[in-house]
């Protein structure tokens, strides 16, 4: 009887052991997923952006971002824009000709798209799908245009990352959080919040 | 059930509520630190593109000048104290007039403020009429004469139709009053009569004839008046310098689109010219800061200022979007050249390098 019983006992605590095993994990899993999800909801709120006026057009924004090609795109603010037959955003410096041929582009993946609209005029735009964020564009616009291009993190890929890999090396700590209903930085909108910062180029 | 027996139960139920939210606990913890660390974890993945080296601006060279071809030092330079310091002149006893903000101001020769006078809107230009001594000022869109000694005299509308058209340059000579205009990235030239009641262009473009259009992709085109009455205007958009006659016929027109020392870089250069008085035109650029001579047929005399000669915050390529990143230049009649950057609303007389200098230069270095 005695052996009986400690055979029946033994086969209790390997269940119950098993039983419990598994409602452990299956708390753990519980906790797990609602902890990763609270730090989610979290850092929903606000997105990361780039401040157009701190970023110096590094490059770092082409090979930081945990997306592969960058989350980092340049943007186009036509408002600002001299719709120059001569883009330096578009041409590399003293570049053979002005026309599309790949060696005057200073874009290594030709994303900016050069359109004529009527003599002298030409509108430069961005195909998201070939840039990858390198600023090149951005640093000519900016340097000797009127700094219509320039770098935005696109939130329809950006995956809103509890910490931005880019801000962690960002040189000049551009990126930094905004509220997610206004995800984007304007410069003509910074300009009117701003108005005693100085003037608009265009 | 016996009490010792619920006791028992109680002591086990808890043991295991109290194992339970352990394990919850640690799970979320996990999940937190997990998702912290998301981002590092996968900063290792590779990246489709790779940059080549090589295609874009490299500003640090481009901005080099060959120290053989500055012929200017700096004499001075002093600070406006404005915001937004946007145009300058040169009056015959060396003073300086500097637009900016709501008003204009003057400086003597040495930097010292003097006076400052405000205006309705914002201050584009100035310009100091040597026949009658009055200041000129224009606003975005009005105009404004102030007497010699001080004191608003007169002010006038712009006589041009267009929302979007603002005032960026203003002249006399002959008897009138030239304004250069913007509007939506084309340029003009008005010539008025002395008190704004009439007021025509002053050419009309002509391709065939090499009389271009004034393209302003950027708020900068610039007058200039010669010792002879001739007016001289910076066609940025063009990179071009056009010499007119005060009838609007045209004289001369230069200038190229270059990074090399010799021509206008970018787009849109030069953003400022003055006449020297032997006729020799004294250029200013934005984006790479270059002050220039040339000579009336166009090509390259010295260089006055390279792009180190302005801060740090002037140079290209500094990432403050809402600065005024231009320049303006004013020829005083003892030959120095006055220039004010607009980055930091400052004043530089620069004078020409003379052969004391050069000696004074090596004795220093040696
Ligand atoms: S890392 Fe910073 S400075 Fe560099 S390109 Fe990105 S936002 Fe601009
Ligand atoms: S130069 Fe770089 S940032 Fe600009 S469009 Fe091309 S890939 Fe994008
Ligand atoms: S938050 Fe993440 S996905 Fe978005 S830009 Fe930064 S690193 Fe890229």
């Amino acid at each position: 009887m005695d052996k009986e019983q400690k055979n029946s006992s033994d086969r209790m605590t390997r269940r119950s052991f098993i039983r419990s095993s598994a409602r452990g994990v299956l708390l753990t899993g519980t906790g797990w997923t609602l902890g990763y999800l609270g730090g989610r909801g979290t850092a929903e709120e606000w997105v990361w952006q780039i401040d157009p006026s701190k970023c110096i057009y590094c490059e770092n924004c082409a090979t930081a971002c945990v997306l592969s090609p960058s989350a980092v795109k340049c943007v186009h603010e036509f408002e600002i824009c001299g719709y120059c037959r001569l883009c330096t955003g578009f041409f590399v410096p003293d570049s053979i000709a002005l026309d599309e041929s790949a060696e005057n582009q200073v874009c290594p993946t030709n994303a900016v798209v050069r359109k004529f609209i009527e003599d002298p005029y030409y509108q430069y735009s961005i195909n998201e799908d070939n840039c990858f964020g390198c600023g090149r564009c951005a640093l000519g616009c900016n340097a000797f245009g009127n700094g219509s291009l320039y770098l935005q993190i696109r939130h329809d890929r950006c995956v809103n990352c509890n910490q931005c890999a880019i801000a962690l090396t960002c040189p000049t700590e551009a990126i930094r959080r905004v509220p997610k209903s206004r995800p984007y930085d304007k410069k003509l909108q910074v300009q009117e919040e701003n108005p005693q910062g100085g003037e608009s180029e265009a | 059930m016996s009490g010792r027996e619920s006791k028992e139960n109680r002591r086990r139920f808890l043991l295991r509520a109290a194992g339970a939210g352990a394990l919850l606990g640690a799970g979320a913890a996990g999940g937190i630190v997990v998702h912290r660390q998301m981002p590092r974890a996968r900063a290792g993945r590779g990246v489709t593109a790779r940059l080549k080296p090589g295609r874009g601006y490299d500003l640090e060279a481009l901005a080099q000048v060959d120290p053989a071809l500055i012929g200017y030092r700096r004499d001075l330079r002093f600070s406006t104290g404005m915001k937004a310091a946007r145009g300058l002149a040169v009056t015959e006893a060396g003073e300086v007039l500097v637009a900016g903000d709501h008003g204009y101001a003057r400086f003597s020769a040495t930097g010292e403020a003097l006076l400052a006078e405000p205006i309705d809107d914002s201050a584009r230009a100035v310009w100091w009429d040597s026949e009658s001594g009055a200041v000129w000022v224009a606003g975005e869109r009005r105009v404004y004469r102030f007497a010699a000694t001080g004191g608003l005299e007169a002010q006038w509308p712009m006589p041009y139709e267009g929302a979007h058209a603002r005032i960026t340059s203003i002249a006399t000579s002959a008897g009138a009053v030239f304004l250069a205009i913007e509007e939506r990235r084309r340029g003009h030239v008005l010539r008025c009569s002395m008190d704004g009641e009439t007021a025509e262009p002053l050419f009309e473009p002509n391709p065939e004839e090499g009389v271009l259009p004034i393209l302003s992709p950027s708020p900068y085109v610039d007058l200039g008046v010669t010792s002879e009455g001739h007016i001289l205007v910076g066609n940025l958009g063009q990179c071009q310098v056009q010499l007119f006659s005060a009838t609007g016929n045209l004289l001369a027109a230069w200038g190229r689109s270059s990074f090399a020392i010799d021509g206008f870089c970018g787009c849109c250069n030069p953003v400022c010219v003055a006449a020297l008085p032997d006729g020799r035109v004294v250029t200013g650029e934005k984006g790479l800061k270059r002050v220039k001579i040339y000579r009336t047929s166009g090509e390259l005399d010295v260089v006055i200022a390279a792009p180190a000669e302005f801060s740090a915050a002037a140079q290209a390529g500094e990432p403050d979007p809402q600065k005024l990143k231009g320049l303006d230049v004013a020829v005083r009649s003892d030959g120095a050249v006055v220039v004010l950057d607009q980055t930091d609303a400052t004043v530089h007389v620069m004078l020409p390098v003379t052969e004391a200098d050069s000696e004074f230069q090596i004795v220093g270095r040696a």
